[in-house]
């Protein structure tokens, strides 16, 4: 016997949602979201699950100079172009 | 898969796969992994011959896995797979995002969008997605040069429409 049902999954419902949502997300602010994500995508690859939502700004940076890992601008740039003001603020954050 | 209804319920028996550990699993263990497809959720296989693929190939850490089978509530699921209406509003939405990202020189992943709508509570009605990629498993590959089988995965957001969730094989990685 084949089984049919019909699924409750509203799409119009969905449909309205996303199109409410993409009223008030510009591209810049999408490009944002997306940036942010790769960022905390690579802390968690660094430091593991789990840990990166309790873990300090400044612990994060501190480990990641020390592992001579840290990267600025979503982390493309080498370790050399860390200049001591970023370095201030990223360390006082 | 079977499938049965239960109630006024469809349901679908589906495999999760798991490296054997000392304790048995009385839940199903959310994924984490940095490329699963559609990001953190509970992950099943439709076909059963998938999860011990998956088993024997991703789940080599102890030297054993474990397949758990369960009942799957699927009323709530957007069914990207077999139900063509949401298929195309799938493909639609995701579409949407990433060519409005590549516009803008970004290449994004198909986790990272799922996970954007996930947390801009569009999926907050809906319990999971079936999805759909091609499987690598040679023994698919009856015929020549051509993977006509689909591998199919749930990616379970919601815990409640998941049941009898028992061990149902295991078995030392070969």
């Amino acid at each position: 016997m084949r089984l049919k049902r019909k699924t409750m999954v509203d799409l119009k419902k969905l449909q309205k949602k996303i199109n409410e949502l993409f009223e008030s997300e510009t591209t810049e602010s999408l490009l944002e979201w997306f940036n942010q994500y790769d960022e905390k995508a690579y802390l968690v690859k660094r430091f593991g699950a789990g840990e990166i939502d309790n873990i300090s700004i400044g612990k994060m940076v501190t480990t990641l100079v020390s592992r001579r890992d840290l990267r600025l601008d979503a982390f493309n740039k080498p370790l050399s172009d860390y200049t001591p003001v970023e370095d201030t603020y990223c360390l006082a954050a | 898969m079977k499938s049965k209804i239960a109630g006024d319920t469809l349901e679908k028996k589906m495999y999760h796969t798991q490296e054997r550990r000392l304790r048995r699993l009385s839940e199903p263990k959310p994924c984490g992994r940095a490329n699963a497809w559609l990001g953190c959720a509970y992950y099943f296989w439709y076909d059963e011959r998938d999860a011990h693929f998956w088993g024997n190939n991703s789940k080599r850490e102890t030297g054993y896995f474990e397949i758990y089978s369960a009942s799957i509530d699927t009323e709530d699921l957007l069914d990207t797979v077999f139900n063509e209406e949401q298929y195309l509003f799938w493909v639609k939405q995701i579409e949407f995002v990433a060519t409005k990202l590549k516009k803008s020189g970004k290449v994004v992943s198909l986790k990272s969008i799922n996970e954007y709508f996930y947390e801009k509570g569009i999926w907050s009605d809906v319990s999971g997605i079936l999805f759909q990629d091609i499987s690598g498993n040679p023994d698919n590959y009856l015929v020549n040069n051509f993977q006509y089988k689909k591998r199919i995965q749930l990616a379970v957001f919601d815990l409640k429409i998941v049941s009898n969730f028992a061990l149902d094989f295991e078995g030392q990685c070969v």
